[in-house]
Parts: structure tokens; sequence; C-alpha cells
């Protein structure tokens, strides 16, 4: 059976099923991480030391400021991957899809220094209310980042044989896959400040 | 994915690039006013309206939502709806049932529980 609409519009909604959906679990998304951000504020507000266990932790501005210009990076690199498969152009595609991953990849090799160095110093999630709330962020979001790679890394490997067959279905796939890689990057540009700036 | 659609497509590059290097300005700018003497307040609304213009730049321009559909916008505006109820429990909680949280903090007035009245 197929499923209609997956490349045309849907009359009524005006767009095509997985575009809709893809919105439809961003909405979601927006929820879950709202529900973290207020819990972030709870905690911050009803704190006694909030300065000081965000001094003692220690984060890297120049890290955290990095990684906001890799993920910025890695969101215009996505862009242009779409655009390229707009313009029909394939190899351009593998190129600017290839460094969005790659990007990805560098973005979670300095969390995972990050991650590390706390850990050194005995910063685990346990030791206060500030470290708890910000591996629960930048830990749910870094999940995320992962499932980008494991699905784009799919797009642009065994998943690339759809745009021999059906180009404009194989293009609105790396959309929605877009739609998805930019909401992790705009997650991360609030993250950012309230983290380590704020 | 018509030749139509390509043409629009590629007059879009070069607004692509320059919202990028906006980004990038912003981020950089946010980090400078970080490293100023500002009060809590002034420094929390500053990085909140910068990181608010970073986000509606991405929103508007990569997800394209500048020329989305209508399904979408009120697709949206539940999930804002929902989330802007949701902070605003949160602060009015904070107002109404935890009323030495803003001025003191919660270790101070857990000691004068339990109370009476439940707060």
């Amino acid at each position: 059976m197929d499923i209609p609409y997956i490349v045309h519009a849907r009359p009524d909604t005006g767009v095509n099923n997985g575009k809709l959906g893809v919105w439809l679990f961003l909405a979601s998304e927006v929820m879950l991480f709202g529900a973290l951000f207020s819990t972030y504020v709870f905690l911050r507000v009803g704190a006694s030391d909030w300065h000081t266990w965000h001094s003692e932790a220690g984060l890297s501005i120049p890290i955290g400021t990095t990684n906001t210009i890799v993920l910025i990076t890695s969101s215009i690199t996505m862009v242009m991957a779409w655009a390229s498969l707009m313009m029909k152009e394939f190899g351009k595609f593998r190129l600017y899809f290839g460094l969005t991953i790659a990007l990805a990849l560098v973005f979670m090799l300095f969390k995972a220094i990050e991650y590390n160095a706390k850990f050194s110093h005995g910063h685990f999630p346990g030791t206060n209310n500030f470290l708890a709330i910000y591996y629960v962020l930048t830990g749910l979001h870094a999940l995320h980042i992962l499932g980008g790679i494991i699905v784009n890394s799919y797009l642009i490997g065994p998943g690339a044989k759809l745009w021999r067959t059906n180009a404009a279905q194989f293009t609105c796939r790396i959309e929605a896959a877009g739609l998805y890689w930019h909401f992790v990057d705009l997650v991360w540009i609030f993250l950012f400040p309230t983290l380590y700036l704020l | 994915m018509t030749d139509e659609h390509a043409d629009e497509v590629r007059k879009h590059l070069k607004l692509y690039i320059g919202v990028f290097v906006a980004l990038i300005v912003l981020t950089v700018a946010t980090v400078a006013v970080s490293k100023l003497a500002l009060g809590v307040a002034l420094a929390v609304s500053v990085a909140l309206i910068i990181a608010t213009l970073k986000v509606s730049l991405v929103g508007a321009y990569f997800m394209h939502l500048a020329w989305e559909k209508r399904a979408i916008y009120a697709l949206l505006l539940v999930a804002g709806a929902f989330l802007f109820s949701m902070m605003g429990l949160l602060i009015w909680s904070l107002d109404a049932h935890l009323p030495g949280t803003v001025k003191a903090p919660i270790e101070a007035t857990e000691k004068h529980h339990p109370s009476p009245e439940g707060h």
C-alpha cells in the first residue's frame, strides 16, 4: 500500500504528509525541551548557591562558543545540501551533506572532551542542581545530535539510492531531515547562553 | 521539483549565506555582551533577546517558516500556546506558592516547614 501525499501537497493542509509529520514531532519536542527549560528556571530561582555551582563547574566558554559555531555551520551546510538537490546537483549534495555529518561529529567530540573534563574533576549529575540540569539538557541534546548523525548517515549511504528511482521523494526526505537538524541547532542556541554565559 | 522551484532556490542562496553570517555575528555578540558587567536581569534579557533573534532567523529562513503554509503555522501556534502556558504556570507557582523563592533561597524557606497554611 502506498502512503499518500509523501511528495505532493495534500489539498487540505497544503503540505505533504512527511513535512506535516516532522513538524508535529518538532511541536512535541518544543514541549519536551520547554519543560526542561522550566525546570532550569525553577531550580535556578530556588537555589542558594547557583553562582558558586556554576563557577565550580568551570564550563569552558571557548568550547561552548566553538560548538555553537560548529552547529550553525552544520545548519548552513544542511540548507545547501537540500538546495543542491532542488537544483538537481547530486554531487554538491553529497559534499554539503557529508560536511553536515562531519560537523555533527566535531560537536560530539567537543562534548566528549567537555564531559570527560567534568568527570575527571568529580563533577557528576548528582554533585549539585546546576550540574544535574546541565547534564540533562546537554545530554538530551547530544542524544538528538546522535540521532541526527545516524539518520543522516543512512540518507547519504544506502538511503541515497532513492535519488535514482524517485528524486522528488528523496528531496522531501532531506528537507524533513533538515527541519529536524535546524531544530537541534535552535535548541542549542538557547542552551549555550543559558548554561555557559548566564 | 520543477525548474521553477530550482530557480526559486537559486535566488535564495545569497539569503542563506547572509543568515549564516548574521548568526555568527550574533553568537560573537552574545559572548561579548556576557563579558560586560551588566546586572543579572539585564544580562539575562539581552542574552534572551539575541537568542530569540537567532532562533527567528533559523526558523524563518533555514526552516522556511517565512514561506510556509497555514497548517504549519497553526500547529506551531498550538505548541507555542502550550509552551507559554507552562512557563506562565511556572512563574505563577513561584509567585503564589513559593513566596520566599525569589527573595530568598528554598533552603531558607524550608526551615519554616511545616506551616499550617501549607506554604
